[in-house]
């Protein structure tokens, strides 16, 4: 079994000021919390897509599986081995990360062949003869002609810089690949050929994929698994298509319904939910979607829902069974639904 | 498409001088909006399509010269030569990407939208009771408090709504958007889009909607036109473009947008990429990336013509030599 990935509680917070202007002012640390318990399991060659808002932690998360942000507490594993955020090389290996702005994560001042070529050097995978040939290799496997090998990034398009970033990434033969936001500075001709060419690298070496998202359509056309984000917890889970079809929590449905679709004239469904997240800083007492929620009753406000359903798709939510199209309010007596 | 043109432009060029080598981004667009019509400018970067809003507005860049006829008729009357510049703000107004930046940090929301009724002799007390309807009507929550707060004080959506309220303070008739929501959540997209859409249709505005993104536009405007390499290579009626598209570049457009419905299959995607404004091609410009392109394509110039194909409804015109080939293939499938 390799390319599993495996979160157990996992909490992220970040300090928003010194521990000395607390300590001065004398009273706590001013934290934001982004990602707040969560569990997540990815089996070995799937292929998940986590959708939210800005804020909601998803780039957090991302962040945190590579080894970039540290967990506040919680567990990592990857291929059932704990991992924090001291790697030795190998273990780096296993899961690499393509970032959304290819233009700032690859060096302007290196050549494209420094830019693959040192990684190889320097995880010792070819020997020092090969480096060439498998410079090319790696080019190959994202479409790019070996020519570009001799520019600098900024010579290439959006596009052909993404497809570096992603050779980059692949340069490490990775099990598993993290894409954060990966196609949402291009075009969309330009993103649809870089959607392919991730479906395509998927099959082709058996990788594990988490997509990082905030366009419900992209997710949807990459992704089998899904998981919903909102304020720092995972709201939903499940199989892409039974989310799609029948999204339980009232957020996911907003989502869905708010996502401009070309051939679907919609309702303004999403319009419903009320102004904006709250601020991670100061959470909501109960669920924290209540202060949004169309279908909220007083027991939302004081207890918070945990994912509950069957295990291919579940949802943080009281009413998830109640939460249809059209469906009355719930009656408060009926609603034993945990 | 019978309504009274509010917005003329004709034959609209926009040169930029960079070093020494001027460009020219924008290449003879021509284009009407009707009274209380959305118009959807679409098209992927560097297109043109911002170019020729900000010429429309008189908002071009340092260097920027613009050729060619702009209209304006709006208060009924026949569309009048206008001074660009000089119509922002009276009868023009324009709404930005990034609220952040296009609003000024150091004045409080109510006096930003307060402001430009100042600028026309209206008093302070009036002008700050209308900011606070203003806020109101845009759906700011508890406005008369939130006209004291700063723009950094608001979210990403609030500050939009107050970027609108702004707009709105000059009663204009025509709206210019240049993507509004692009920095937006979904969920905040669509109240944004809800809020322009509303406005529209209570004020009878015409807009004109500037988005990369196809299904925005599908979802604000009853016209669109697409641009491709500094020029409109189509325009018709939202629904038929979007079901019936006349031009090639429109077709790969639809396909290459991901959507709900069509799952796992491929995405088309378009080979290579657009044309330097430095040297464009001569004949039709997206033939080097187009699966119909024929021989004549590279050398002879397409117009933007009526399509008289019957698939094709009324208004709707391209500007490809063969629109007679695009989705022809579909359409006997279809048979």
């Amino acid at each position: 079994m390799s390319g599993g990935v495996e979160l157990r509680g996992a909490v992220v917070r970040f300090p928003l000021e010194s521990a000395l202007s607390a300590r001065l002012q004398r009273r706590e640390r001013l934290r934001v919390t982004a990602m707040d318990g969560v569990d997540l399991t990815v089996r070995p060659g799937e292929s998940l897509g986590i959708v939210g808002e800005s804020g909601c932690g998803k780039s957090t998360l991302a962040r945190v599986l590579v080894g970039l942000v540290p967990l506040s507490s919680g567990t990592l594993s990857i291929n059932g081995q704990a991992v924090g955020l001291k790697r030795s090389r190998p273990m780096r290996r296993h899961i690499q990360m393509v970032f959304q702005d290819p233009s700032s994560s690859l060096n302007p001042a290196r050549t494209i062949e420094q830019i693959l070529s040192e990684l190889l050097r320097a995880h010792e995978l070819v020997p020092s003869g090969r480096v060439k040939g498998r410079c090319h290799e790696l080019l190959e496997l994202v479409h790019l002609p070996r020519s570009v090998l001799a520019v600098k990034p900024r010579q290439l398009s959006g596009g052909q810089r993404q497809r570096v970033g992603i050779a980059r990434a692949l340069a490490l033969e990775p099990e598993v690949l993290v894409a954060d936001e990966a196609v949402a500075a291009l075009d969309v001709s330009v993103q649809a050929t870089i959607l392919n060419l991730f479906s395509d690298l998927r099959r082709q070496l058996g990788l594990t994929l988490i997509f990082i998202s905030h366009d419900l359509s992209v997710v949807r056309h990459i992704s089998d698994e899904l998981a919903v984000m909102y304020l720092g917890r995972i709201v939903e889970e499940g199989s892409a298509d039974a989310i799609f079809s029948e999204p339980r929590h009232p957020y996911t449905r907003a989502l869905i319904a708010a996502s401009p679709q070309l051939y679907e004239s919609k309702g303004s469904g999403a319009s419903a939910l009320l102004g904006e997240p709250p601020s991670p800083i100061h959470l909501p007492r109960g669920c924290r979607f209540a202060p949004r929620c169309p279908i909220r009753e007083d027991r939302c406000e004081q207890e918070d829902p945990q994912l509950a359903g069957e295990p291919d798709h579940r949802a943080a939510c009281f009413f998830q069974n109640l939460v249809v199209a059209g469906a009355p309010r719930p009656v408060s007596t009926s609603t034993e639904v945990r | 498409m019978s309504g009274r043109p509010v917005l003329v432009v004709e034959d609209l060029s926009v040169s930029l001088a960079r070093g020494s080598h001027p460009v020219t981004p924008v290449q003879h667009v021509s284009l009407t909006v009707d009274e209380g019509e959305a118009i959807g400018l679409v098209g992927e970067s560097g297109c043109g399509k911002s170019l020729t809003l900000r010429a429309i507005a008189g908002l071009l860049p340092r260097g920027g010269t613009m050729t060619g006829r702009l209209r304006l008729g709006l208060d009924g009357g026949e569309p009048e030569a206008y001074e660009p510049a000089k119509r922002r703000g009276r009868g023009i107004a324009m709404i930005f990407q990034e609220p952040m930046t296009a609003l000024n940090p150091t004045m409080r929301a109510g006096d930003l939208i307060a402001e430009p009724m100042r600028v026309r002799g209206i008093g302070r007390v009036a002008a700050r009771r209308r900011a606070v309807e203003l806020m109101a009507q845009v759906g700011i929550p508890d406005a008369a408090r939130r006209a004291r707060a700063w723009p950094h004080e608001f979210s990403g959506g609030l500050r939009q709504r107050v970027m609108i309220a702004a707009a709105l303070a000059t009663e204009p008739r025509l709206l210019l958007c240049d993507e509004p929501t692009t920095a937006l959540d979904a969920i905040v997209q669509d109240q944004i889009l809800e809020l322009i859409a509303e406005q529209k249709r209570e004020r009878n505005l015409s807009v004109v909607f500037v988005t990369h993104d196809l299904a925005v536009v599908a979802q604000i405007s009853e016209r669109i036109a697409v641009m491709y390499a500094g020029q409109i290579v189509e325009t018709g009626a939202t629904a038929e473009i979007l079901s019936t598209p006349g031009h090639p570049y429109t077709e790969a457009l639809l396909r290459s947008a991901p959507s709900f419905e069509q799952r796992a299959g491929r995405l088309s995607g378009i080979p290579g990429h657009p044309p330097d404004p430095h040297a464009f091609p001569a004949g039709c410009r997206f033939a080097d990336r187009c699966e119909y392109a024929q021989p004549d394509c590279r050398t002879r110039d397409p117009k933007l013509t009526p399509l008289a194909h019957g698939r094709f409804g009324e208004g709707h015109r391209s500007a490809c030599l063969h629109a007679e080939l695009v989705g022809a293939a579909e359409t006997e499938a279809h048979a």
